[in-house]
């Protein structure tokens, strides 16, 4: 990785070469970035410049095309300016002419010219292509040609294209003169391309005129303009549109794209008279040409630059290096320790200043490692002193660690490190007890005096060391002892051979427990840092002998808690034991004794439950057998209130006996007392009663064969235990009630589902063989059986016959089919006990045939279950199992519910049947009449006509003239045959409607028209019964649309029935708008219909009397009809009515039926 | 030492510069021509100079295979066939027989039309400014400009009632037919067709127009008479009746009027469109030019010689008067 520098000898270390490296890149970076620069600056402002030239003489150009653009409109509207004088027009028709086709041949460009007067009547016109007309009068006062014009004087009309191709102008000028009219000059301004041709700029650079809407007009590719190509999506043109003022010329030549997709110059002027623009374009990559030369030279002129810079670079950095190489060399050395060495420099510059920098500091260093090295002595002392302290420190910690439980070692250890530490013969530690200092431990002292002082504990009003720091609580040091005046002790001082002593109080918080002291049978000081060690030791020793004492009582209170937690656990053992046989006092029992009598050391224990006013030993521990034998035997009543238990009894608090033998019971010589004394050997015992809610439900004691009384804590464990019994033989209790209520609810929840199961069943059809058959089955199923029979009762035969079977066999079913069992059975009986009734045991009846059946059949018990409706017998559900033996009651109850809803279900069945039978007789009778109806009206339609006809022919004397007589008599089978014609008719309409089959065409109709017809028909009726027939049609009734022959027929219905029923007076028939709706209105002055009759008017065959009807005639079906007719237009009809007084008949239907439909 | 090394290099530079040159010279464009008339050799030299100014130079990268039809319209599917198999890049035809029977001869053939009176209606070109199919070109706008040309003869020689109207039948010729029919009858002229469709036929044309004595014979565009236009004029002369013909040409050869295209400018400008077609441009998207000048020429020395006064506004309409 060694750079090669130039032609050096020797490799150089890498880090030398960098710096080469650096002078060079530094260099060459320099110089390029200056020319760098200066090439961007350049190139920049030759591109500005390049730019502001290029939108000059762009602009320029294009001001000059839109300047010849605007010679050429002016030249052609100058030229035509000659026919526009005023005396022009009122010259001769020839002279016109022959100026107009002059000025076609002056200007090339005119291909029409047209002659308009002041009202805007065409003079004349002269073409190139067509005919000329004379004073042709074409209107032109509405063209826009003539009206811009007349107000503008001259109009340039938009570009058009002709035959979409050719871009036209039309080019109109008003005449001088009052009623001048207006010249039109159709331009040709193809004609312009010349001028956009004659447009070259550069090699690529060419003009286009664009109009005010973007469209193309003059292009050197003519085809473009002939394509009639829209521009206004370029932005250049989109620019020239909408900006009106371009400010600087820079701006005025934009970068955009061209119509080719080439990116050009584009420059834009507008030509005002006409809205158009000159957009004269250069491609970007020609206009630039300069610029790419300008970069060329730049890159050229950098490179140059960088060829120079890296070889001035190469020269500068081999000249910089040679000195810098000698400062490496000399720093070389003082690094490797010889200071002595001087670096010899002789530039004149920074660099020997550096050099002699370097030989003056290792001057420096030379004189400063003496000094160093003394000071590192005195520090390694220092620092061994503080260690041999840290280490004593640390030994006194260790040992005060390893004896957590004992003080002695800590203080040994104590008076021997500090003996050592501080240079003296003995130190000793007296703690403070009892108002005295003793010692505790000593070192280095004479066994003699040792055994003395530990002998003389010091108090601490004597005038000792000890009792001075006692009452100073801080160290004191005695310089002599034997020269102290306030030292009273000299001579103890002096069996000790203690001159110089030192002592230190052990404090804990502000009490002083001890003293720490040294001793020297010299006279001597003792350092301030004797005193700190020896205060550290104090304060260690003070530790020590806390910990000690914390130990003690941690040690203390772990005991008491063991014993609290073996209680607690015996208490939650218990409470396990209760939970884990919630149903079973036993194993409760069992554990509670064992826990009681272990917690509380008693040999045995009993516990007793109080039933039937006595206490009954229920559970005992380890009771001596002879005893334990006697409480089995011996209930023990509640009257004795002597003993123990007796107490507890009457007081029903705990009861503690010390000594059996000593209290007044075993004097009476109470048997139970005896027997506990003689046969259980008891002398202490407890006794706790089991309470709930205060009342005594059992009892606990146990028994010590010793005279020992029971702790208070011990009591009130028993009396714990005692009470936990108690919950336990209530948990018992309840839970047994609560699962025998369980066991009870589940059993009729199941009962319940099973019947509402059935009853679903038997209830989801109505099919009644199916509900037999479901009826039976599913009492099998709930009674838990194997097979079943439905029975039917017949009231008319008086027998039984079975209709539904389950689970019996095909066979048996078979021969029980045939049986009819009367009313003496066991069946009959138990329909007339109305209660179900068992056989228990079929062999016992075994002689009736029927049951005979069943016995071979392998069945032994049946129950029938009488099926009793409201008012009968319907029949009866038998059930049978192949176990002999009663039903339990509760299948019975089950049963007989069951059998009352199979009973509704039966009747609902049978009379959905009957129903259904009914249903269908009525439909087949309906189809029937409606067919009949059908067709008989259609067969008697034939002969009627028939009859009609002839009749018709013969009263026109077809058959000779008929006399006087006959004439009558011809005209009432006429009258007669036509009402039954009629009749008919309706007949068959109101069939077809009943069948589907009658439907409405849909056609416009009016409904004056309408109106018209029905009077037109019905006048000569009305005017034979002298009456009024009025019609009163609303004016300007928009035509409707619906059936008009049908909607006719309603109204000549109404009508015609108000003509029947109207005596005398007037018939009125309106016809009016209501919003969408028509009304028709028929009213008349009749006899009225009565409020009860007006409903059923409209129901077939109705008519309001029989009276009348005889009177009047009609079918009664004519309303009918109508109504549906109505309501298939979806309209209604509608009656009002006084009566006496007269009718009216209302009919509403929309003005617009949409959708023909079909009667229901 | 260096120049010497460089000239080598030099040298294989303009070699290869003459060898691209070379090689463009062998590159030929194949073109076709296709007229129903003799040939025609100023129109052939309008053409070929349009195409010499935009680089098209026929014996250099130009070929052109023409083939005429001598005046008889019923040749022109032969002589279609002929060229089409030749399989040239593109074809320009004069008239509707050209276009007819060129473009079924080589329906996907760009062909290039100038004398097409309506091509829309023809049903050559969807529109005037989109073509859209492989057929676009120039037209003549014949159909639009008949009545003018019928009004300018009335104008001239105001006295004219019957006129004898010379058509060759040929695909076009209907339109034509009718508009003209319908121009004279908005004229007041009573007009009475003459059909000639070969070189043969001209001859008793005539005989027959001498027996029907009309007041005016007008021409119609067509190959044929374009082709024979010295003998129709001499024998029109010979009626001593006026006339107008479509082309110039006619005056040229002594006839009295024409209207009509100027056809140096029509095959000038059809070279711009073979130029395009042959730089890869689609003939459906250039669009049909229509002429933007019309020539009015009229012959002052027949008119002396029919003993006709020329009115001063047709003289004033005249773009030249031929002696």
């Amino acid at each position: 990785m060694t750079p090669r520098v130039d032609d050096a000898e020797a490799p150089l270390p890498a880090p030398r070469g960098r710096l080469f490296r650096k002078y060079v890149l530094s260099f060459v970076g320099v110089v390029s970035v200056v020319l760098l620069l200066s090439g961007l600056f350049d190139g920049w402002f030759s591109y500005r410049e390049t730019r502001t030239t290029l939108a000059l003489v762009q602009h320029s150009k294009a001001e000059g095309a839109a300047q010849r653009i605007e010679q050429f409109i002016s030249e052609i509207e100058r030229q035509i300016g000659w026919t526009t004088h005023a005396q022009w027009a009122s010259g001769h028709i020839d002279q016109r002419r022959f100026d107009y086709v002059r000025l076609l041949r002056q200007v090339p460009a005119i291909t029409e010219l047209v002659q308009i007067d002041g009202q805007g009547r065409e003079q004349l016109k002269v073409s190139r292509l067509a005919m000329d007309v004379v004073a042709s009068g074409a209107d032109y006062s509405a063209d826009p040609r003539f009206i811009e014009a007349m107000q503008k004087r001259i109009w340039y009309s938009p570009v058009y294209f002709r035959k979409e191709s050719e871009p036209y102008m039309t080019i109109a000028i008003v005449r001088a003169g009052r009623q001048a009219g207006v010249t039109l000059a159709e331009v040709n301004l193809k004609l312009i391309w010349d001028v956009v041709t004659g447009i070259r700029l550069g090699q690529g650079g060419y003009a286009y005129v664009a109009d005010g809407q973007g469209r193309l007009i003059a292009h050197p590719d003519i085809s473009l303009v002939l394509r009639n190509t829209d521009l206004s999506k370029l932005p250049q043109v989109l620019a020239a549109r909408t900006a009106s003022d371009l400010r600087t010329p820079e701006e005025r030549a934009t970068i955009v794209p061209a119509l080719d997709g080439r990116s050009v110059f584009s420059a834009v002027a507008a030509i005002q008279q006409l809205s158009w623009y000159v957009f004269v374009e250069t491609p970007v990559n020609e206009a630039l040409e300069p610029l790419y030369d300008t970069m060329k030279r730049t890159g050229l002129l950098l490179l140059l630059g960088l060829l120079v810079a890296a070889l001035g670079g190469v020269l500068f950095a081999r000249r910089m290096l040679i000195p810098v190489r000698a400062l490496a060399a000399g720093a070389e050395r003082f690094g490797a320790g010889d200071l002595a060495h001087r670096i010899e420099l002789h530039t004149g510059d920074e660099l020997q200043a550096l050099g002699d920098e370097f030989n003056r500091m290792g001057e420096r260093l030379t004189e400063s490692y003496s000094n160093l090295e003394r000071k590192v002595e005195d520090r390694t002392r220092e620092v061994s002193e503080a260690l041999e302290r840290q280490t004593a420190s640390s030994e006194v910690l260790n040992v005060i660690s390893r004896s957590t439980a004992q003080v002695q070692p800590v203080l040994d250890a104590i008076v021997e490190i500090a003996t050592r530490l501080c240079h003296a013969s003995s130190a000793v530690v007296l703690l403070f007890r009892d108002g005295a200092f003793h010692l505790t431990a000593a070192h280095g002292a004479s066994p003699d005096w040792v055994e003395w002082l530990r002998q003389n504990p010091i108090p601490t009003d004597s005038e000792t060391l000890s009792a001075r720091i006692f009452n100073e609580r801080r160290p004191v040091y005695i310089r002599d002892a034997l020269d102290d005046p306030d030292y009273g002790w000299k001579e103890n001082a002096r069996r000790g051979n203690i001159r110089s002593n030192l002592g230190v109080p052990l404090m804990r918080q502000d009490d002083v427990v001890g003293v720490l002291i040294v001793m020297d049978p010299t006279v001597r000081a003792f350092t301030d840092k004797q005193v700190d060690l020896l205060e550290s030791f104090a304060d260690q020793a003070v530790i020590a002998i806390e910990n000690v004492r914390l130990f003690d009582e941690v040690q203390a209170r772990t005991g008491e808690l063991q014993e609290a937690l073996e209680q607690q656990t015996a208490t939650s053992e218990v409470l396990n034991v209760i939970t884990r046989s919630p149903g079973e006092l036993a194993p409760v029992f069992d554990s509670i004794l064992e826990n009681a009598t272990r917690i509380c050391e008693a040999p045995f224990g009993v516990l007793f439950r109080y039933r039937d006013g006595a206490l009954h030993a229920e559970a005992m521990r380890n009771v001596p057998p002879s005893y334990a034998e006697y409480l089995q035997t011996h209930p023990q009543p509640t009257a004795e209130h002597r003993t123990g238990v007796g107490r507890v009894m009457a007081t029903k608090a705990p009861v503690l006996v010390e000594d059996a033998v000593a209290d007044e019971a075993y004097a009476s010589r109470v048997p139970l007392r005896v027997a506990a004394v003689e046969l259980g050997s008891v002398r202490t015992f407890l006794a706790v009663p089991m309470l709930k809610e205060d009342a005594l439900i059992g009892m606990f004691v146990i028994y010590r064969q010793e005279v020992r009384t029971f702790t208070p804590k011990q009591i009130e464990l028993v009396v714990g235990f005692a009470s936990q019994a108690a919950v336990a033989i209530e948990n018992v209790r309840l839970l047994n009630e609560v699962q025998a209520r369980t066991r009870e609810l589940a059993h009729s929840v199941e009962e319940l589902r099973a019947l509402g199961e059935v009853s679903q069943a038997v209830n989801s059809t109505l099919d009644a063989p199916t509900v037999l058959q479901t009826i039976v089955a599913k009492a099998v199923e709930i009674s838990g059986t194997t097979a079943g029979a439905i029975y039917v009762f017949s009231n008319r035969r008086q027998v039984f016959r079975m209709r539904a079977s389950f689970g019996a066999g095909d066979e048996l079913d078979e021969a029980m089919r045939n049986q009819k069992i009367g009313l003496d059975s066991p069946l009959g009986e138990a329909a007339r006990r109305r209660t179900p009734l068992q056989i228990a045991d079929l062999r016992d009846e075994a002689q009736a045939a029927t049951i005979d059946l069943l016995v071979r059949a392998g069945f032994r018990a049946l129950m029938i279950l009488p099926l009793i409706g409201p008012d009968r017998v319907i029949g009866a559900l038998v059930i049978r199992r192949r176990e002999a033996g009663v039903f339990p009651e509760r299948t019975v109850d089950l049963l007989q519910t069951f059998a009352a809803q199979s009973v509704v279900a039966i009747q609902n069945a049978r009379l959905f049947g009957e129903i259904e039978e009914k249903s269908r007789q009525l439909e087949l009778v309906s189809q029937h009449k409606s067919q009949f109806l059908a067709n008989m009206s259609h067969e008697l339609r034939t002969p009627l006509n028939a009859v009609l006809g002839y009749a018709e022919l013969m009263a026109d004397g077809v058959y000779g003239e008929l006399g006087g007589k006959a004439q009558g008599v011809l005209g009432r089978i006429q009258v007669n045959g036509k009402h039954l014609l009629g009749l008919i008719n309706d007949v068959l309409d109101l069939s077809k409607i009943e069948a589907g089959q009658f439907t409405i065409a849909v056609e416009p109709y009016s409904v004056g028209a309408m109106v018209q017809s029905v009077v037109a028909a019905t006048e000569s009726l009305a005017s034979t019964k002298g009456l009024k027939l009025v019609p009163e049609v609303a004016p300007d009734l928009p035509s409707g649309s619906g059936d008009e022959r049908r909607l006719t027929q309603v109204l000549l219905n109404i009508v015609g029935n108000a003509i029947k029923f109207t005596d005398k007076g007037e018939i009125v028939i309106g016809a009016r708008r209501d919003g969408e709706m028509f009304e028709l209105a028929v009213r008349d002055t009749g006899p009225g219909i009565a409020p009860e009759n007006q409903a059923k008017i409209f129901g077939e065959f109705q008519q309001v009397d029989d009276s009348s009807t005889r009177k009047k005639g009609g079918t009664g079906l004519g309303l009918t009809i109508s109504k549906k007719i109505v309501e298939m237009h979806g309209g209604a009809i509608s009656v009002e009515s006084e009566f006496g007084k007269g009718s009216t008949f209302r009919v509403r239907i929309p003005m617009r039926v949409a959708i023909k439909e079909t009667a229901q | 030492m260096v120049k010497l090394r460089r000239r080598p290099l030099v040298l294989a530079a303009f070699a290869l510069a003459a060898g691209r040159e070379s090689v463009a010279q062998e590159r030929v464009a194949r073109i076709g021509l296709l007229r129903a008339p003799p040939q025609q050799p100023r129109d052939l030299a309008s053409l070929t100079a349009g195409l010499a100014e935009l680089g098209h130079i026929v014996g250099r990268n130009l070929e052109i295979v023409a083939r005429y039809g001598d005046g008889d319209v019923r040749r022109m599917p032969a002589l279609a066939r002929e060229i089409a198999a030749l399989s040239p890049a593109l074809v320009v035809v004069d008239g509707e027989p050209s276009a007819l029977a060129m473009s079924e001869a080589a329906p996907k053939l760009p062909i290039i039309f100038t004398l097409v009176g309506d091509p829309v209606a023809q049903g050559y070109a969807k529109s005037l400014s989109h073509p859209g199919g492989n057929m676009t070109g120039l037209t003549n706008i014949a159909l639009e400009i008949t009545g003018k040309r019928l009004s300018l003869l009335l104008e001239a020689v105001p006295t004219i009632r019957r006129i004898a109207i010379l058509i060759q039948p040929r695909p076009g010729v209907p339109l034509l037919r009718d508009e003209i029919i319908a121009a004279a009858a908005q004229l007041g002229l009573a007009a009475t067709i003459f059909e000639a469709s070969a070189p043969s036929d001209i001859d008793p044309v005539f005989d027959r127009i001498a027996a029907a004595a009309p007041d005016a014979i007008v021409t119609i565009n067509a190959p044929l008479f374009y082709g024979e236009r010295q003998r129709i004029v001499a024998r029109a002369n010979a009626l001593a009746r006026p006339q107008i013909y479509p082309e110039r040409e006619f005056v040229e050869a002594g006839g009295f009027m024409s209207y009509g295209v100027d056809f140096d400018v029509l095959w000038r400008r059809a070279a711009s469109y073979v130029d395009r077609i042959l730089k890869g441009a689609k003939p459906g998207d250039l669009p049909i030019e229509q002429p933007v000048k019309l020539l009015f020429s009229v012959n002052s020395t027949t008119a002396h010689k029919l003993g006709i006064e020329l009115p001063p506004a047709i003289l004033l309409r005249a773009d030249e008067i031929i002696e």
